[in-house]
């Protein structure tokens, strides 16, 4: 059942801000800094760009070429905001150093294939990088100077290509998603890296994982048209699927991002729609979480929307990324 | 088996994944899964029962060797002790038909002697054109050879030591020496060797291992499908006899050796090489973990400063870490233990699962210690390690390794 989406009927609005050209080919993901003052977004033309708001308004203030030799799929700041990290279909994923001018610091190789995310656990101690090879990788760094990297671990829980990684806000545990239609946790248990819980419901390829603000629950966005809010149960590995993001999407949901200032969850839709969801607190059946609808943009790109991500210091601005080759700037207004 | 994400999973038969091997695709070809699949308990039971259906005149001397790691794994599965392990294995094995059962030891001290002498010639010639690159990396794990051959070929081959694994010297020992000494044609002989992995049927299966007359190692088995066979007959393995095993060559009975559960390389080249080279003998080796557990330094030192530094690096990422700093040329050391699996030999790919109530490392715990109880005193050894070297031509002993430029191995990979 699809819903109608009556955008008169929504309680809020999804204003839009801007929107950013420069990119030549498809804008895969947009990402952040801890300050909130630049955005990172990486394209299938092989480049990043760097944004940044000045007196005019947003606009791009580096281009971080030849870095990669293909498509750019993902990219990620550290939590310092001190480097960036970028994941590319040349099986290699970049470290970009703001101190020396976001020269290219290391390159990591050693995936087979595609890599397609990169995500900083919040210690800043590791970076994890994901590929169509099936494994996700945790890199350490290991020299904060020099920086060097090393393997700390690969982890081969998948049984497919792996799409998105994603760090817990709150400690180094990691969960992992992808095409065997799994989203999968892991921790250090001291001596190695372990596969914790596995979450099974949907039915088709996760594309993207996203946890809550307090590192307790996760969401996940899928080719099946949903997204689902898993709860950590009973720690450390049990968890279950507590909500169910039904008949809203489309299509394929590419992303899911959870702002941890406001609550709100944010998709990007293979229908051209972003979508802004709030939580209704017990409202569920015997008090389970329920996310309803509040905003939504139902041409928000002109094509495929492939990402979203909310700005960690300004609540209700809002990064989308387009297979339009746009990156789009916009604010939910508040209630 | 368990992953490197800690999944321990039941393998129902013996069929090799990408898993199984190193965590990387560019390793096991779907032709190559053939011929693993070929080496099996199965094929090894049809084997002796064909032989055992001809008349005596015609039949083929089946022989079986050992690992360590193997027997430890029984040994810990089935609550027994290391030697007694071996000898219950011997006996079953003759139960089914083989006829002679020997350790591995002396194939393995022969592969560290020669090791050894690879690492003294290395280090001679450091700085000399021409001259062969340190580090030296060692070569008894086929998981990494396979890895190294299809993914880094050029980078690494020129590393890795030309000696034979334990399992090849083996093949080589029984196929061309102790033939002969019997008046046996080797391809009369059929050789098994039981072993802690899967990979070590790639190994055995090599073509530098093959001569006209047959495969130097005929078959490999590993404990999990040694306790198949038990299984399939509702047997244990104590029910069998303990029967000592047979002396190779006039070595000892079972030889153990001192170091890690992988064959103890590192230990053996840098206490050999101290010695050899600057008169030093730090004795038993005491290794330090490194980044991780999987990885072990050791140093030796003599007139006051650092003269040799070794390492055992365990595992797929120490392997991705030791090859980017091949890469970057800022390798500190001189020789690398270089094993795919995570702790080594002593928890391969197929070795025997832990009993249901036994956590995995506190099995693993006491498959080391069961290994390291093994007996057999390398001095007692020495006379009949000296009489193979000098009887044995280093081409048995030594082999050689090839580039695999695998660009379409994605299009053969069994995913």
């Amino acid at each position: 059942m699809i819903r109608v989406l009556d955008e008169n009927a929504m309680s809020r609005k999804l204003e839009p801000v801007c929107s950013l050209s420069g990119h030549t080919d498809r804008v895969w993901q947009v990402a952040w800094d801890p300050a909130g003052r630049t955005l990172a977004s990486c394209s299938a033309d092989k480049t990043v760009r760097l944004w940044s708001e000045t007196g005019a308004g947003w606009s791009c203030a580096t281009i971080l070429a030849d870095g990669h030799e293909r498509t750019v799929r993902g990219v990620a700041f550290s939590p310092s905001g001190r480097l960036l990290a970028s994941a590319s279909f040349d099986s290699t994923a970049a470290v970009w150093d703001r101190e020396q001018a976001w020269e290219c610091a290391a390159t990591l190789e050693g995936h087979e294939s595609e890599v397609k995310a990169v995500a900083w656990s919040r210690s800043g101690k590791y970076l994890a990088t994901c590929s169509r090879d099936k494994s996700v990788w945790l890199w350490e760094l290991t020299d904060d100077r020099e920086l060097d990297f090393e393997c700390a671990a690969v982890l081969m829980a998948h049984t497919q290509d792996v799409k998105r990684v994603s760090w817990s806000p709150v400690e180094d545990r990691l969960a992992s998603c992808g095409y065997d239609d799994t989203v999968r946790l892991y921790r250090d248990d001291g001596d190695d890296w372990v596969t914790g819980a596995v979450l099974k419901g949907h039915s088709s390829t996760v594309w993207a994982v996203a946890w809550d603000g307090a590192g307790k629950r996760i969401a996940s966005a899928s080719d099946d048209g949903t997204v689902r809010i898993w709860a950590e149960t009973q720690p450390p590995d049990q968890w279950s699927c507590v909500a169910l993001l039904s008949g809203f999407h489309q299509r394929a949901v590419y992303d899911v991002a959870w702002c941890p200032l406001t609550g709100l969850l944010a998709t990007a839709c293979g229908d051209d729609a972003v979508r802004v969801f709030a939580e209704e607190p017990g409202a569920g059946d015997g008090g389970a979480p329920a996310f309803g609808l509040v905003a939504s943009v139902p041409r928000a790109h002109g094509r495929d929307v492939n990402a979203v991500s909310w700005s960690p210091t300004e609540r209700g601005l809002l990064a989308s990324a387009g297979d339009d080759n746009l990156v789009k700037l916009w604010r939910v207004s508040e209630e | 088996m368990v992953s490197a994400g800690g999944e321990s999973r039941r393998l129902e038969k013996a069929t090799i994944s990408l898993s199984d091997c190193l965590a990387c695709s560019g390793c096991v070809t779907s032709a190559e899964t053939v011929l693993i699949e070929q080496q099996s308990e199965q094929q090894l039971l049809r084997v002796l029962r064909e032989n055992a259906a001809l008349p005596e005149p015609e039949r083929r001397t089946v022989v079986a060797s050992l690992a360590p790691a193997a027997v430890a794994s029984l040994a810990a599965a089935h609550g027994l002790e290391a030697a007694a392990a071996a000898r219950h294995l011997s006996g079953y094995l003759r139960q089914l038909g083989v006829q002679f059962v020997f350790d591995v030891g002396l194939a393995r001290a022969l592969s560290l002697a020669e090791a050894e002498d690879e690492l003294v010639e290395r280090l001679t010639r450091r700085g000399e054109p021409d001259a062969a690159p340190l580090p030296l990396l060692a070569s008894a794990c086929p998981g990494f050879i396979c890895y190294a051959e299809k993914t880094h070929g050029k980078l690494l081959l020129p590393h890795i030591s030309r000696v034979r694994s334990p399992q090849q010297v083996a093949g080589s020992l029984l196929k061309r020496r102790w033939a002969q000494q019997r008046g046996t044609a080797p391809d009369r002989i059929y050789h098994v060797a039981l072993m802690p992995c899967f990979d070590k049927k790639l190994e055995a299966a090599r073509d530098d291992f093959r001569a006209a007359d047959g495969q130097d190692v005929d078959c490999v088995i590993t404990p999990i499908e040694l306790e198949r066979l038990l299984e399939a007959e509702g047997a244990q393995l104590a029910d069998a006899a303990a029967v000592p095993l047979d002396r190779l060559l006039e070595a000892p009975e079972l030889l153990v050796h001192a170091g890690s559960g992988s064959g103890g390389y590192a230990e053996h080249v840098l206490r050999a090489a101290g010695r050899r080279l600057f008169g030093a003998d730090p004795g038993p080796v005491q290794f330090t973990p490194g980044r991780n557990p999987d990885l072990l330094e050791a140093e030796l030192a003599a007139d006051g400063e650092v003269k040799l530094r070794v390492a055992i690096a365990n595992g797929f990422r120490n392997i991705q870490n030791l090859v980017q700093k091949l890469k970057r040329r800022r390798c500190p050391y001189d020789y690398v233990e270089v094993m795919a699996c995570p702790s080594g030999c002593v928890n391969g790919g197929a070795q025997s699962r832990p009993p249901a109530e036994l956590d995995a490392r506190a099995h693993l715990a006491e498959v080391r210690r069961l290994y390291a109880a093994l007996p057999g005193d390398e001095n007692d050894a020495s006379d009949a390690v000296r009489r193979a070297r000098e009887t044995v031509s280093k081409e048995l002993l030594h082999t050689e390794y090839h580039v695999i430029e695998s660009d379409t191995g994605a299009l053969n990979i069994k995913w």
